[in-house]
């Protein structure tokens, strides 16, 4: 079986607007089912919120299609949980049900960019009781790294394949 | 010479994939439309395609987003076609590289911090 991890909304997004970095070769690794993601509905509606806000969409030129593409990659490769969103480990909610997403996925990685947050009192030691690590995505990366290779490989081959095009039509 | 395209690649290989490109000729038969009006969505901009020396080539990932764009019920289109991608992630970071958008993970974390507490604080209220 997969390893479960749970990706944090902010790891989905930067992994959207930072296609060479840590978080996007997750996606990679996710799509080799090098681990399996563990998502929640109200995770995944953060995640296509923050990609809709306009300072992102216009900022990063973030097209309604690539929302779509990532919400398809969790589905396909994620597995979903339901949550009850009454679980108050923390001061903020929505690191609440980021934890009982974690919790009810037997997820054994929570992985964000805000660690400080899920490092720190009750969601703190409630995690580390339940066996959920909590990684930054370039430590979580180095896991799986070794069996990412060939899809980087695969990534990189592509881009530089529509990268040529796009010089060649100017 | 629409039909010699297409035995060209192979019926079986011939599909509409996202990460192929397509000369005008298998443009024509994938749409089921005349060469006159493929070459006229190219020349009206409605469908982006590459020039390589004389010739006009067409990416499927475009060809996906025209069919969505220009469907009845675009969402459900788009939906439904990209439950055929074979490699979405890759696809995915493909067309970010390839727009240029591209930014230092550090900056892309911050940025995706920042809009994920706004939509926290927006729903707070």
């Amino acid at each position: 079986m997969a390893t479960r991890a749970v990706l944090d909304a902010d790891v989905w997004v930067a992994a959207l607007l930072s296609p060479s970095g840590a978080s996007a070769e997750l996606l990679l690794a996710l799509e080799d089912r090098q681990f399996q993601a563990v998502w929640s509905a109200p995770l995944l509606r953060e995640v296509e919120e923050a990609l809709r806000d306009p300072k992102i969409r216009e900022r990063y030129h973030v097209r309604l299609l690539e929302v779509r593409l990532l919400v398809e990659i969790a589905a396909r490769y994620g597995r979903e949980v339901t949550i009850t969103g009454r679980t108050s480990l923390s001061d903020d909610p929505g690191d609440d049900k980021i934890i009982e997403t974690a919790l009810r996925g037997k997820a054994r990685y929570l992985v964000s960019f805000n660690v400080r947050h899920f490092s720190r009192g009750r969601a703190a030691s409630h995690l580390s009781r339940s066996g959920v690590a909590v990684l930054f995505p370039a430590q979580f990366l180095r896991i799986v790294r070794p069996l990412v290779e060939p899809a980087r490989r695969r990534a990189g081959k592509l881009a530089t394949r529509l990268v040529n095009l796009r010089g060649k039509g100017r | 010479m629409a039909r010699a395209a297409v035995e060209r690649r192979g019926t079986a290989a011939f599909e509409l994939t996202p990460t192929a490109v397509y000369s005008i000729a298998e443009v024509q038969v994938l749409l089921n439309v005349s060469r006159k009006t493929v070459v006229r969505l190219i020349e009206e901009k409605r469908l982006p395609a590459s020039r390589v020396g004389r010739q006009y080539r067409v990416p499927g990932a475009c060809l996906l987003e025209f069919l969505a764009r220009s469907s009845s019920d675009p969402e459900r289109t788009e939906e439904a076609l990209l439950r055929y991608i074979p490699t979405p992630a890759a696809l995915l970071l493909s067309l970010r590289q390839a727009v240029g958008a591209a930014v230092p993970e550090a900056q892309a974390a911050r940025a995706a911090r920042a809009a994920v507490t706004r939509v926290r604080s927006r729903r707070r209220k």
